[in-house]
C-alpha cells in the first residue's frame, strides 16, 4: 500500500484559511462575528430595562467584542508561530520555553480583562437580568465558533 | 449568552498551547518518510504517546468548561473564585504543554535532520504569509 504524505491536504487548509484571512471568507467570517454581537447587542437592549445601565453593558459587550478579534489573531499567530518553531530542527527548549511564556502571559493578560467585563456586566444587571441574558437563545456563539474555525 | 461568550473567549482559542496539536498528520508523513521500520515504530508511539495526552487533556479541558460555565452563569460568582479556577487552569496547561514539548524533543532524537525537514517541511510554508 502507498501512503501519500498529507501535504496537499494541508496547504489546501492553509490555502481556506489564509483566504479566510483575505478574501472573500474573510469577509462572510467578520460578517459571521459582527452579526453574533449586533445580536447579543439587541438582547441587552430588551432585556436590560435601565436605559443607562444597557447603554453601560452595551459598551462592555463591545469590550467582548474587541477580545474576540484579539482572540483570532493570536490564534491565527500561535498556530503559525508553532507550526514553524517546531519545522525547525534545531530549535532549543529554550527558544520553546520562549514561545509557551509569551503565549502564556497572553492569555493571562486576556483572562483579567475579560473577567473584569463579565463581573462588570454582572454588577450592572440585577439576577433576573443577568438570569435572562443567560438564558437567552441566539446563534451568537455558533457564529462566533464558526467564525474562528474558518481561520 | 454573555456567561457563554466569556467561556468562548477564555477557552475557545484552544487554551494556550492548542495549536501544538498537529501531530495527526506527523504520523502519517511518518510512515512514507521513515524507512527504517524499527525506528518508525519508536516514532509513531512516540506520537501515539503525545496523541493520547492531548485527548486526556482535552478532556480535563471539558471538564473545567463545565466548571466555568457554573461560574460565569452565577450572578454571586466573585473574584476569587476566578481566580481559583484560572489558576488550576493554567498550572494543568503548563503541564500538558511541558509534557508535549519533552516528548517533542525525544522525536528529534529519533529522527534525522532530513527526515524531521520532510516531515514538517509543510510546516514551514505555513509561516510564510502574515
Amino acid at each position: 500500500m502507498v501512503a501519500k504524505l498529507k501535504f496537499p491536504a494541508f496547504l489546501a487548509g492553509l490555502g481556506l484559511m489564509l483566504s479566510a484571512c483575505g478574501g472573500k471568507e474573510a469577509v462572510s467570517a467578520l460578517d459571521l462575528e459582527q452579526g453574533a454581537f449586533q445580536d447579543l447587542d439587541a438582547e441587552v437592549q430588551a432585556i436590560v430595562k435601565d436605559p443607562a445601565k444597557a447603554v453601560e453593558v452595551q459598551a462592555l459587550i463591545e469590550q467582548f467584542h474587541q477580545e474576540f478579534i484579539l482572540l483570532r489573531k493570536a490564534v491565527v499567530n500561535q498556530r503559525m508561530e508553532s507550526r514553524a518553531l517546531n519545522a525547525n530542527y534545531d530549535a532549543t527548549m529554550e527558544d520553546f520555553e520562549a514561545v509557551v511564556a509569551t503565549n502564556q502571559e497572553h492569555m493571562r493578560a486576556a483572562r483579567e480583562r475579560v473577567t473584569g467585563a463579565h463581573l462588570a456586566i454582572i454588577a450592572a444587571t440585577t439576577p433576573e437580568e443577568w438570569s435572562e441574558l443567560h438564558k437567552a437563545t441566539t446563534k451568537a456563539i455558533d457564529q462566533l465558533s464558526e467564525s474562528i474555525r474558518s481561520y | 449568552m454573555i456567561a457563554a461568550l466569556t467561556i468562548y473567549l477564555l477557552m475557545g482559542g484552544g487554551g494556550v498551547s492548542g495549536p501544538m496539536v498537529f501531530w495527526n498528520e506527523a504520523a502519517d508523513n511518518v510512515e512514507v518518510v521513515v524507512t527504517d521500520e524499527e525506528r518508525k515504530d519508536q516514532v509513531l508511539e512516540v506520537i501515539d504517546s503525545m496523541l493520547d495526552r492531548s485527548k486526556e487533556h482535552n478532556k480535563s479541558l471539558d471538564e473545567m468548561r463545565e466548571q466555568l460555565g457554573d461560574l460565569t452563569a452565577s450572578h454571586d460568582v466573585t473574584v476569587e473564585q476566578f481566580d481559583s479556577f484560572w489558576s488550576e487552569y493554567f498550572d494543568l496547561d503548563a503541564q500538558y504543554t511541558k509534557d508535549i514539548i519533552a516528548a517533542r524533543f525525544s522525536l528529534t532524537e529519533s529522527l534525522s535532520r532530513e527526515e524531521w525537514a520532510a516531515i514538517f517541511s509543510s510546516a514551514s510554508a505555513d509561516t510564510s504569509k502574515p
